[in-house]
């Protein structure tokens, strides 16, 4: 049954959320664009049919991620050229009006096709994007494409039977769009929503102005004539809060910034306008956004450091090269054509050429200088050399931190200044007390690296499972992007946090070794560094999990380690 | 979207938009190299320069830009004469993922197809002959494609041997890079092809930010009345860097000025003569754009950072701001005495 009401009358979960989105983007063109954090399932179908049939979208097109931009614009279709005869373009689909794009996988994009879709994005009109984001909790999602992706829903914990037929006031929409441009914003709430964003450490002004003109379009939805701060925060819980780099506490008193920043105003408003919110003005701003977000948005934000077991059973899938697309090219091979490769023309002729008499005597295709058959078809191969992901995994826990947390660090150094040379990518995961904690995702600005790890402190318990678990998650996730993943464990092996965050010895160990043979079993290279005084069971029984490479620190000099770590890669 | 945000209407971010300005004078000084965050308006002002930098002479119908009789392509050379007409100055992207082929030119399909005659398609470095190339997300550049770039810019030439065709044609242009440092840095060699250097942030004062969104909301409310509004300004600053361009021979840099320069150069140890060079044409520059005859020690202390901070050699793990250290250096060497 169709939900006739509104989405401003009710509180926001999935199905008034997508109505908001839908309503508001209707009446601004510019702001259609969506990323659904979701795996494959029938909940997320039922979504997206849902929300294509509110979209209607004249056309519909996918986008996977290991195109090539080129694919979408300009390029010639080879098929039906050589059928033909003459040139045949593909059509250059971002020329359309109302189509909705939809880009699946968009954690596994190619850069350069998410920087094009991006700058698409930044530009937008008419047009709907909707991102369809896959990956795991601990995975890095294409920043440069979700910064610049207005809206955001994510679809963890949503029941098939949540979902419901939806409507959206056409009639009122297009009421609004004629008013949008007459919509009034005066200077309070530009700096109400200028002090949001920095309490939410947003600094991209593109998303700073985006939520200003969705506050705009629900200004005008509301039939209102001026944005009032009702719109904004309502505006900043459907495209912001999802950007978030930090929720703002108010346990902690915050050191009260001196509001030295005189701002040029005149008039003699209360304190509490100012550009720093009062506490006061926070805090009814944060109670706001939860009472008006869906609960699992909130909770997404909140709990970065949730983990979900992934049993890789394709482990090793992913590391197979796509080596059709890009990088030094080598000798082209016969193949049947597909739009992922890319046809070598001049190899394509050299193989033609000897047949055209033969082929010219046939009737139908007189008139043609040069006759190609689908069989002479050579195809562009590409070798591209395997990137590689140095994940440290460090333990500051106190038992360590003690012994010789500054020495692990050093062992680290060195083996920075190596993936320097070699040009590889480098993360760092740090545990100690009740988590572990991606300190530094996968990069390859090792300065970065190295003031991440000079900077992180000792102390607390020894979560050692979660660690490791943090750590093989990510080797997964680096895997699926065709990049070869190496753990590099500093730990003197002593857990004593379990997996469930209790301080069991017992069982933390024996999760530990559970995980540890998860990643011996997923064939996950691996060194193993321990930093304890002298060999003890533990750490033993663990290096045997792993079976990896394993090295006491007191034998391992700076050369050592470095010699080691290259044997092992 | 055809119509650019103006130059003259983006709050803040002087140093970009000075570098920008001093490389129109002088292309010679090399290209400027800008990192920062998303969403601090990079983008915004490179695209903003098309409509800000003089419009320049280029011969009808080649694909070249072909600017004048010195130096003409093979095509050109065969014509009897050749017009020209006032076009602006080409500013062209460098996609990230473009390929070898766009980048510099291959066969032309069509004419090989219909006509099975081989014909050069020029690429991006034939288009951005004599104006700008830009590239977004810089550091992100896979490898042979920087390669290329790098030979093309030391040479400015390209030569295109492949597919059984052989071209040579002249490519010269202002290399424009943008970046987010997070992800990764740039190859040194490629840097050091960079004329500039520039970090920018967003607006850290509200009222900027706030004078940000204003414009922004007002631009795209009514772009043709905000573009007449500040086209006044636009043209004031392209009046600036033409008549700039013109007074540009008159500068004279006197030894002691040399000597500072040099001073400078080996007291921060940056690596070869480069450094050097383009702190000196920067200085020309920023004077001819000033309006006056002669640099200053303050103009030093202006531009030096700009020039000379990315060509340090620096130990790769070392985080101490380059920045920094120029700075340090250069306050040292002129209040010093």
């Amino acid at each position: 049954m169709a939900n006739k009401t509104d989405f401003l009358e009710h509180e926001l979960d999935v199905n008034t959320l997508i109505q908001g989105i839908l309503t508001v983007s209707s009446i601004d063109p510019s702001l259609g664009s969506l990323s659904i954090k979701a795996n494959y399932s029938t909940v997320r179908e039922a979504f997206l049919s849902n929300l294509l049939s509110l979209l209607k979208p004249k056309r519909l097109k996918k986008i996977y991620p290991f195109q090539n931009p080129t694919d979408f614009t300009e390029s010639i279709n080879m098929i039906d050229t050589l059928t033909l005869g003459s040139p045949k373009y593909n059509e250059d689909i971002f020329s359309f009006d109302n189509i909705a794009l939809i880009l699946t996988n968009t954690e596994k994009m190619e850069k350069g096709l998410a920087t094009f879709l991006r700058d698409k994005i930044k530009n937008n009109n008419k047009k709907f994007f909707i991102a369809l984001d896959e990956s795991e909790t601990n995975e890095m999602p294409r920043a440069n494409l979700s910064d610049y992706i207005i809206f955001s829903v994510n679809l963890g914990g949503t029941r098939y039977v949540d979902l419901k037929k939806l409507s959206i006031n056409r009639k009122k929409i297009a009421e609004a769009r004629r008013n949008l441009a007459t919509v009034q914003v005066n200077k309070k709430i530009l700096d109400y929503l200028i002090a949001s964003a920095e309490m939410f450490s947003i600094s991209n002004m593109h998303t700073i102005f985006s939520t200003l003109k969705v506050a705009k379009s629900l200004c005008v939805y509301k039939g209102n004539k001026s944005v009032s701060r009702e719109d904004i925060t309502l505006a900043i819980s459907l495209s912001m809060i999802h950007k978030a780099k930090q929720i703002p506490e108010f346990q902690q008193k915050e050191k009260a910034k001196a509001p030295e920043q005189e701002q040029l105003r005149d008039d003699n408003e209360s304190k509490a306008e100012n550009s720093e919110l009062s506490n006061k003005d926070k805090k009814m701003l944060i109670d706001a956004l939860k009472i008006s977000l869906p609960s699992n948005l909130i909770e997404s934000l909140f709990s970065k450091n949730s983990q979900t077991i992934s049993l890789g059973e394709s482990a090793g899938s992913g590391e197979k090269n796509n080596n059709f697309s890009a990088g030094r090219p080598i000798p082209s091979v016969n193949r049947k054509y597909s739009s992922d490769k890319r046809i070598d023309l001049m190899a394509t002729l050299t193989k033609a050429i000897p047949w055209q008499k033969i082929r010219s005597s046939s009737v139908t295709k007189k008139n043609r200088k040069i006759i190609i058959y689908p069989q002479d078809i050579m195809i562009k191969r590409f070798e591209k050399k395997s990137e590689r992901l140095l994940i440290f995994l460090v333990d500051a826990s106190g038992s360590n931190a003690i012994g010789r947390l500054a020495e692990a660090k050093g062992a680290i150094e060195i083996l920075l200044s190596d993936a320097y040379a070699k040009r590889d990518n480098v993360a760092l995961i740090s545990f100690s007390g009740l988590k572990a904690e991606p300190l530094l995702l996968p990069t390859k600005s090792l300065v970065t690296a190295k003031k991440k790890l000079s900077s992180l402190p000792g102390g607390g318990a020894t979560p050692l499972a979660n660690g490791l678990l943090e750590a093989f998650n990510m080797a997964e996730a680096a895997r699926s992007r065709n990049i070869k993943p190496i753990i590099i464990l500093l730990s003197d092996g002593r857990a004593n946090m379990s997996l469930d965050g209790e301080g069991d010895r017992v069982k933390a160990i024996k999760d530990t070794n559970y995980i540890a043979s998860l990643i011996k079993r997923n064939a996950i290279n691996n060194i193993f560094i321990d930093t304890s005084r002298r060999k003890t069971p533990i750490a033993d029984e663990l290096a045997r999990e792993l079976k990896g490479h394993y090295f006491q620190l007191p034998l391992a000099n700076s050369n050592s380690i470095s010699k080691a770590v290259q044997q092992a890669i | 979207m055809d119509k650019y945000f103006p130059f003259s209407a983006i709050v803040g971010q002087e140093q970009m938009k000075l570098a920008l300005i001093l490389t129109a004078i002088d292309p010679s000084i090399g290209g400027v190299l800008v990192f920062g965050d998303r969403g601090t308006g990079k983008s915004t002002i490179i695209r903003s320069l098309a409509g800000l930098l003089p419009r320049k002479n280029f011969a009808i119908a080649c694909s070249f830009n072909c600017e004048n009789s010195d130096n003409l392509c093979d095509q050109c050379k065969k014509k009897k004469s050749i017009d020209y007409e006032e076009r602006d100055t080409p500013v062209i992207d460098l996609p990230l993922g473009s390929t070898e082929d766009r980048v510099v030119g291959a066969l032309n399909l069509e004419i090989a197809l219909t006509e099975g005659r081989k014909v050069f398609e020029p690429g991006l470095l034939a288009k951005a002959n004599g104006g700008l190339l830009y590239i977004d997300e810089v550091n992100l550049l896979e490898d042979h494609i920087v390669d290329l770039l790098l030979d093309v810019a030391a040479s400015g030439e390209n030569l295109v041997e492949r597919d059984g065709l052989s071209i040579r044609h002249s490519s010269k242009f202002v290399l424009i890079g943008s970046g987010n440092p997070e992800e990764g840095e740039l190859r040194p060699q490629l840097l050091d092809r960079f004329g500039f250097s520039v970090n920018v942030t967003s607006p850290s004062e509200v009222s900027q930010r706030i004078e940000v969104i204003k414009r922004r909301d007002e631009f795209e409310r009514d772009p043709q009345n905000f573009l007449r509004k500040w086209r006044g300004k636009d043209l004031a600053v392209q009046k600036k860097i033409i008549n700039a361009k013109n007074t540009l021979d008159n500068i004279k840099l006197d030894d002691s000025i040399l000597t500072k320069c040099a001073e400078i150069c080996i007291a921060v140890g940056s690596d070869g003569l480069r450094g050097e060079l383009t702190l000196l044409r920067a200085l020309r520059a920023l004077c001819a754009f000033n309006g006056s005859t002669k640099p200053t020690l303050d103009n030093i202390r202006e531009i030096a950072i700009y020039t000379l901070s990315h060509r340090l050699r620096r130990d790769p793990l070392d985080d101490t701001s380059s920045e920094i250290r120029v700075k340090r250096k250069v306050n040292e060497l002129i209040d010093g005495k």
